[in-house]
């Protein structure tokens, strides 16, 4: 039971963190659009 | 810029479908799927390890549609979804890769063994994707940067159909990678089907929804660099 529950953590942590990082580099876009607009 | 910020609908209606056969799977293999009688709990990890290689293997085909119609058209958006299907084909590899080598050390009381081909392959595949994102960092001159990362994913394409049917090709002694779905027959209880179907459509739509976004940031960052030159 541990097993695949850690197995599952892993799996979606990773997805998580590559969602965290695409979210990064969407909020540095934003400012930048904000920044272009002034 | 406008016309790039939005165009979001299609993506957000993926998204949403994302969310909810997430849920729904995570749920099915939990409350719904039964307990293998020979491996128990572990076997539920091949739910998860299934529906993240069919997300790398669209990711893949993906990668080599995109690059086929840079590398004869030379149109940008192509070469945009070509890198954000080869970056997410190489996030999505790493959780097949992973949760194989978890089932494998229930199952097969190791972590990777070297004597499978299917997995060596497999291997080879990820490293060509991960190769991918190295190369594409690491050439300043855009022109050639696309071109050859174009031709890597061909490459890294032409590994997939090994991955998929090598040890249906080649009789290879002592091979433990098991074939589950055949042509005729999937060999498994209805309620795991279901549940196996569930989270396949759930990580297909994760990965059309991380290709979409990863594409329209690179857009966004395009069409930056693009007013930033003039």
């Amino acid at each position: 039971m541990n097993w695949a529950i850690t197995t599952y953590l892993l799996a979606y942590g990773i997805l998580l963190g590559y969602l965290i990082f695409l979210s990064s580099r969407i909020k540095k876009l934003i400012f930048k659009i904000d920044r272009a607009k002034r | 810029m406008k016309k790039l910020v939005s165009g979001f609908a299609v993506m957000n209606l993926l998204a949403v479908g994302w969310a909810v056969t997430t849920a729904l799977t995570v749920w099915l293999v939990m409350m719904y799927a039964p307990v293998d009688a020979e491996l128990g709990y572990s076997q539920k990890i091949f739910y998860v390890h299934i529906g993240s290689a069919a997300a790398m293997m669209i990711a893949v085909l993906s990668a080599f549609i995109c690059s086929i119609l840079y590398l004869v058209r030379r149109n940008l958006r192509a070469d945009n979804y070509a890198v954000a299907s080869a970056q997410t084909a190489a996030v999505v590899g790493a959780i097949v890769l992973i949760t194989g080598m978890m089932w494998a050390k229930a199952a097969w009381g190791t972590f990777f063994p070297l004597t499978e081909v299917k997995l060596l392959i497999f291997l080879l595949l990820w490293v060509i994707f991960v190769a991918y994102i190295i190369l594409r960092n690491a050439i300043e001159d855009s022109g050639i940067k696309r071109a050859g990362s174009a031709v890597f994913a061909v490459f890294g394409f032409l590994t997939m159909p090994f991955v998929l049917f090598i040890n249906r090709w080649a009789e290879m002694p002592s091979q433990l990678h098991p074939t589950v779905i055949t042509a005729h027959d999937s060999g498994m209880e209805p309620r795991m089907l279901v549940t196996l179907l569930c989270s396949i459509v759930s990580w297909l739509l994760a990965g059309a929804v991380l290709i979409i976004v990863r594409a329209k940031i690179a857009e966004i960052e395009q069409a930056f660099e693009t007013l930033e030159t003039k």
